[in-house]
């Protein structure tokens, strides 16, 4: 059996392992992802902001009006992109829990540790933004239709993950928790989804899904997809970070001290 | 544009539009500001 070095996080719960895994799966070492991710997240932040100007070029400068909603539907290059990473961020969440209760890799459990505080921004973005398009066109900030109260519930979710991490001291027991919170609330996903099918809201259906055509103008679309794409790479930056900054105040790398009471 | 940020300033439905992205900016201002303290912290604990 070969030596398994005292700070591989990957095999720490798993004294059985008869080999180092290799390829991609070696990355969900600590030590082998540290340097990777410290690599990774400066191109990130600079893609995710090339990809977000240009998403507001097109948005705003070559987007055509809208014909009943005049200028204000621009809201959608932020609120829907928001959206659709507040949910792909929980998903992403559970999924890193599951694979944390079930292989015991420490660094899936702070992978969703790092990336549940950016899918609260999300959230709070998508729901402000949202507020602040329904005043002009609906004639209300808020309703407590089934889409906006599911999509309150999961900033509730995201609050309770983050409350629930730094209410527990010792780390492991918090990543116990935290994965188990994220696999139960996973089940608010597709309420989110379907809930402007399964109930009626008021707020409006899918304009883009994956089994029709868009129902908006392509430039519209493009400007979107290119928020979202900017919004992506943002989060998987600042995800990298925020697990760099876990490892070493977990003291998880060669050399690194151990420090409590981190944000 | 320049006739869209005319509205915007003239304070109609447009101003909407300004409010919306200056908060998410704002936000997304807060969530680096608040990891660069955090990476300091570590920096001077380890």
């Amino acid at each position: 059996m070969p030596p398994t070095s005292s700070t591989d996080t990957t095999l720490a719960h798993r004294p059985n392992s008869r080999a180092r895994p290799s390829g991609w799966l070696a990355y969900a070492s600590a030590v082998r992802f540290d340097p990777l991710a410290g690599r990774l997240a400066p191109w990130c932040f600079a893609a995710a902001a090339i990809l977000a100007l240009a998403g507001l070029y097109v948005g705003f400068g070559v987007a055509p009006t809208d014909a009943q909603q005049g200028e204000v539907y621009r809201i959608i290059f932020i609120h829907v992109p928001a959206a659709w990473m507040s949910m792909f961020i929980y998903l992403l969440m559970a999924i890193y829990g599951g694979l944390a209760l079930w292989l015991g890799t420490r660094l899936s459990s702070m992978m969703a540790s790092a990336l549940a505080p950016t899918g609260a921004l999300f959230t709070a973005i998508a729901l402000v933004t949202g507020a602040l398009w329904g005043q002009p066109t609906w004639g209300t900030w808020w309703v407590w239709d089934a889409r906006l109260t599911s999509e309150l519930l999961l900033l509730f979710l995201y609050l309770g993950f983050m409350a629930l991490e730094g209410a527990i001291d010792e780390p492991r027991r918090a990543e116990r928790a935290c994965a188990v919170l994220a696999l139960v609330g996973s089940l608010n996903l597709p309420v989110i989804y379907f809930s402007v099918q399964w109930w009626n809201t008021l707020h409006q259906g899918a304009s883009v899904s994956l089994t029709a055509a868009p129902t908006m103008a392509r430039t519209m679309l493009a400007g979107m997809l290119l928020m979202a794409l900017a919004c992506w790479l943002y989060t998987i930056a600042v995800a990298l970070v925020r697990v760099r900054l876990l490892l070493r105040e977990r003291g998880l790398l060669p050399g690194g001290k151990r420090s409590e009471g981190a944000a | 544009m320049t006739e869209l940020l005319q509205r915007v300033l003239a304070g109609g439905h447009e101003s909407f539009i300004a409010a919306a992205y200056g908060i998410s900016l704002a936000l997304i201002v807060v969530e680096l500001v608040l990891l660069r303290r955090r990476a300091r912290r570590a920096r001077t604990r380890t």
